[in-house]
């Protein structure tokens, strides 16, 4: 399987604050890898990394195996939705699409006025006029006309409401269903992640604390439902706690597995959001380890 | 609300180079400043037409006591400000207003890359000053050279300035030091009155310091064969002289500048008594006896042309230093040129 992104010891430091430390991960082309972690916790900045918008103060990022993020080549596979508004808010819609046709290569005109059209976004409304979601549309509509090999998004969904962020969800699972696109997705609403997402990259304070195939992952946490007394049974050497559910009689919550465990009772299988809110919340600092 | 985008088939643009592909896309997001400049630039050139067709000769019409319109006049010396309009409300904002609002962020992982297409900016922006610059400049030395002998001197910053050429310098300049202090602070408030604050710096210091002084006569240092300097009977060459004090900058006869120390310690003392009195009372029939000719504002005066070739050294020098700052300010890896073919 070729890698889309290949991050490697990756760190990056603004001048008293670190805000990735030794990020190693690979993302493989044509995955969704869902990036998730708190406010804060470097999600933008490693995006920022991908893109080229930002050098590491160490480490190395490749893209498609062998380019530079931020090369003249990269930067036409690659295409960045920001949290930003897309274009300068004094324009208008049909300026902001008349200059990505511009700023690009490729770029299919068409398809990205009748997005915008469906969507009734008027291509004579200025920008500044736009609401959030709206604005969060344009910008998804002008990376999607580029017809990018990867897609970055960045916290896409904080704006859109339910309905188009199912639209959405579901557009970009078509996306990918028909190519090869690979995407990669910074977000809050875990819940729905779960539905796209193949991968999981989550970050922690600037450290990558697990990444990997969400599938496999799930398979190797399990949630635990028993007392403290009874945890020594399931974990002992062949797991690891991840969190406690009740900081006063240490029962565990969530349990890592070396190996896919066994059926028991006292687990339940985990699910994303599970998973993400054991190692944001409660995971001790190094209990995860990167399975890629 | 549904839309979908399938399936997706982008299609190459049809103009493969990347100047003429990026233009369309500048002018649209620049549109507001560039109509901006070419209307107060325009207005300025209308302005001093007027002055002229009214007077034909402004001096003498001063001289001959003819009253013209002093309130057009008047409002076209400001034209000797447009840098500084030019600096903090086109240059400062140019990239500093994406920088602070994060749109860069779009414009800068577009498939064009970065470099690119800050060089497509300035060229637009660099394009447009220069083109109304000239003809600006032209219309305003007519006036300040005819009015020449109503100012300090012919050395004056706004004779300079006025030069079509020298226009055109002052008011890049002016742009790419707004744009470089906006690329720097990446906050449109803060490079406003940063650039502001410079402008006014170097205005102070340009009428404190005047441009040609010594250390900006590197051009003539460099190239001593191109300047037309007026000869002096001991060797030296006057390389600049100022009839309204005693401010006189010297070359010697292979075109190296003597400082006014050194002037005075080595020149001065050997000057003759017709000299001294030329150049202490600033008599301009005594500078004429020395061999000196007053000057006489011209396009193609030898020594005017000499000066134009040490200003256009400075304002390439100064525009390329600029410009390498902004690059390097806006870092990216995107290269300017593709080795082996165009994208």
């Amino acid at each position: 399987m070729t890698s889309a992104v290949q991050i490697e010891a990756v760190s990056r430091k603004f001048r008293r604050r670190t805000a990735l430390r030794s990020v190693t991960a690979t993302i493989p082309a044509g995955s969704v890898t869902a990036l998730i972690g708190s406010n804060g916790a470097g999600k933008t900045t490693l995006l920022n990394l991908v893109t080229g918008l930002l050098t590491p103060s160490t480490g190395a990022i490749s893209l498609f195996e062998n380019l530079a993020p931020g090369s003249l080549e990269a930067l036409g596979r690659v295409a960045y939705v920001a949290q930003d508004g897309p274009v300068s808010t004094s324009r208008t819609v049909g300026d902001a699409v008349h200059i990505a046709r511009a700023f690009n290569t490729l770029f299919d005109f068409h398809a990205a006025v009748v997005r915008l059209q469906r969507l009734d976004i008027d291509l004579k409304q200025r920008v500044s006029k736009l609401s959030g979601g709206q604005r969060a549309q344009l910008a998804i509509t002008l990376a999607l006309a580029r017809a990018p090999e990867l897609l970055v998004l960045d916290e896409p969904l904080s704006s859109l409401d339910p309905i188009a962020r199912r639209d959405l969800l579901g557009e970009l699972m078509g996306h990918c269903a028909d190519s090869s696109m690979t995407i990669i997705f910074s977000s809050h609403v875990i819940a729905e992640l779960e539905k796209i997402a193949s991968h999981l990259m989550l970050i922690r304070d600037g450290e990558a604390v697990v990444a990997g195939e969400i599938d496999d992952l799930l398979e190797h946490h399990r949630i635990f439902t028993g007392t403290a007394a009874e945890a020594g049974f399931v974990h002992d050497d062949e797991g690891s706690v991840i969190s406690q559910a009740d900081p006063l009689t240490l029962a565990p919550r969530v349990i890592r597995f070396e190996l896919p465990p066994l059926s028991n009772a006292l687990l339940t299988p985990a699910t994303l959001e599970d998973l993400a809110y054991a190692y944001l919340e409660h995971a001790p600092s190094g209990s995860g380890q990167l399975s890629k | 609300m549904t839309a979908t985008l399938t399936p997706t088939t982008a299609v190459p643009t049809t103009k493969a180079s990347w100047p003429p592909r990026l233009v369309p896309g500048i002018l649209r997001l620049h549109r507001t400043a560039l109509i901006s400049v070419a209307v107060i630039y325009l207005t300025f050139t209308a302005i001093a037409l007027e002055v002229v067709r009214q007077v034909g000769h402004p001096r003498a019409a001063i001289l001959a006591g003819q009253v013209f319109n002093g309130t057009l006049y008047s409002v076209a010396t400001y034209a000797f400000y447009l840098p500084v309009l030019v600096a903090v409300f086109i240059g400062a904002p140019m990239f500093a207003r994406s920088l602070e609002t994060g749109t860069f962020r779009f414009a800068w992982t577009q498939g064009v890359g970065r470099r690119r297409l800050v060089a497509t900016t300035l060229m637009v922006f660099v394009l447009e000053l220069t083109v109304l610059s000239i003809p600006l400049g032209i219309v305003l030395s007519r006036l300040w050279f005819d009015l020449s002998s109503q100012f300090w001197n012919v050395w004056t910053n706004h004779v300079f300035f006025t030069n079509p050429w020298m226009t055109a310098f002052s008011s890049v300049i002016g742009l790419l030091a707004g744009a470089l202090l906006g690329v720097v602070v990446r906050r449109v408030l803060t490079a406003l009155a940063a650039t502001t604050a410079t402008m006014i710096a170097v205005y102070l210091w340009a009428t404190m310091f005047p441009f040609f002084q010594e250390t900006l006569l590197w051009f003539v240092k460099r190239m001593p064969s191109s300047y037309a300097g007026v000869p002096l009977e001991n060797g030296n060459y006057l390389a600049h002289y100022d009839y309204s004090s005693v401010n006189l900058y010297f070359t010697d006869r292979f075109g190296h500048v003597l400082s006014m120390n050194q002037f005075y310690s080595q020149i001065y003392p050997k000057l003759s008594h017709a000299q001294l009195v030329a150049l202490n009372g600033n008599m301009n029939a005594e500078l004429h006896q020395l061999g000196l000719q007053e000057w006489q504002g011209s396009l193609f005066h030898s020594q005017f042309h000499g000066f134009l070739m040490m200003w256009l050294g400075f304002g390439t020098l100064t525009v390329v230093t600029l410009v390498v700052a902004i690059f390097a300010f806006v870092g990216g890896n995107d290269r300017l040129l593709l080795r082996g073919g165009r994208r």
